[in-house]
């Protein structure tokens, strides 16, 4: 079976290594292109709910029974995105009724690949592949369950298919 | 009774959310079609006015006056998305209604029928984002719209 590292959560040794003090010029000159790529996959990740997560806060306080976005959802959508490491990060926005949506795009082949999720460890997605192409279906947020998305996400998003 | 919109009708569905539309490339998101469970009808629905008659100017009025006024979360309009009625009766597999409900507004209308299952109520929804059309207002004229209402 095929394994993924699981990079979003920091490796034992760069933890021991910042718990230790260590030199940062040491660590980023050992840094391999993997694990900057990674990093950088997490910014974008984070600065995409960050700011769907601001709009929503905006608004905190007045009625949020609409807009609230559970914490669950935000842990759902962050830990689906490092399963599905080989698409790239799609748009994030929020959901009516609680809950963050995504969406990725292929202009040029006009095929959009979209996912919700709820906060209950679940995926519910929708594909619109161009014609009379579509599918939908759901899928339990576990790591080999949602290996089938990536392929399909991916599918859409090639732009030689 | 039921009245169902007909065909020929724009509807206009106003987004409350920067996530829900990409201003540069001039498109909707899905999340803006996302149904939300009504209260009144006691079922999924999505929200609509029926701005066929109106002017550009009206359809942003009502969306201020009535969509934005009866936000109870403080959310200010940011766009719309206008598909035409016919549209939406016609997604295929859909099987989707577009039905009077004027309790708040003469021209308010419901999306509903909504299928059960929620990745076909996804996949609904990204087909309506994908036909319909973004509107941006003028900041300006909602200001002025707001401060009169």
């Amino acid at each position: 079976m095929e394994t993924h590292q699981s990079y979003w959560l920091p490796s034992e040794e760069s933890e021991i290594e910042e718990n230790r003090g260590g030199s940062i010029v040491e660590d980023q000159d050992t840094l391999s292109v993997e694990e900057a790529d990674n990093k950088s996959r997490i910014a974008e990740i984070l600065s995409g709910l960050a700011e769907i997560l601001n709009e929503v806060f905006e608004n905190e306080g007045k009625d949020s029974s609409e807009t609230n976005i559970t914490v669950s959802a935000v842990l759902d959508v962050f830990m689906a995105l490092q399963y599905l490491h080989r698409v790239p990060v799609p748009d994030f926005m929020y959901l009516l009724g609680g809950g963050i949506g995504v969406e990725w795009l292929n202009e040029k082949k006009n095929k959009t690949f979209v996912a919700n999720f709820r906060g209950n460890s679940k995926i519910v997605y929708a594909g619109l592949l161009g014609g009379d192409d579509k599918l939908h279906g759901s899928v339990p947020l576990q790591e080999t369950k949602i290996k089938k998305l990536e392929y399909l996400v991916d599918d859409a998003l090639n732009e030689s298919i | 009774m039921t009245v169902e919109v007909p065909g020929s009708s724009r509807l206009s569905r106003f987004i409350f959310s920067k996530s829900h539309f990409a201003r540069e490339s001039r498109r909707v998101k899905h999340g803006a079609f996302v149904p939300t469970y009504s209260a009144k009808i006691q079922k999924l629905a999505a929200s609509v006015l029926d701005g066929n008659e109106l002017s550009e100017a009206d359809i942003w009025s009502a969306g201020v006056t009535f969509a934005e006024a009866e936000r109870t979360d403080g959310r200010k309009l940011k766009a719309r998305a206008d598909i035409k009625c016919e549209v939406v009766l016609n997604c295929k597999d859909c099987n989707l209604a577009v039905i009077r409900e004027t309790s708040l507004h003469e021209l308010h209308a419901n999306i509903e029928n909504w299928p059960e299952v929620e990745s076909a109520q996804l996949l609904a929804a990204t087909e309506l984002s994908q036909k319909s059309k973004l509107e941006l207002p003028s900041e300006t004229e909602l200001e002025v719209l707001r401060s009169k209402h």
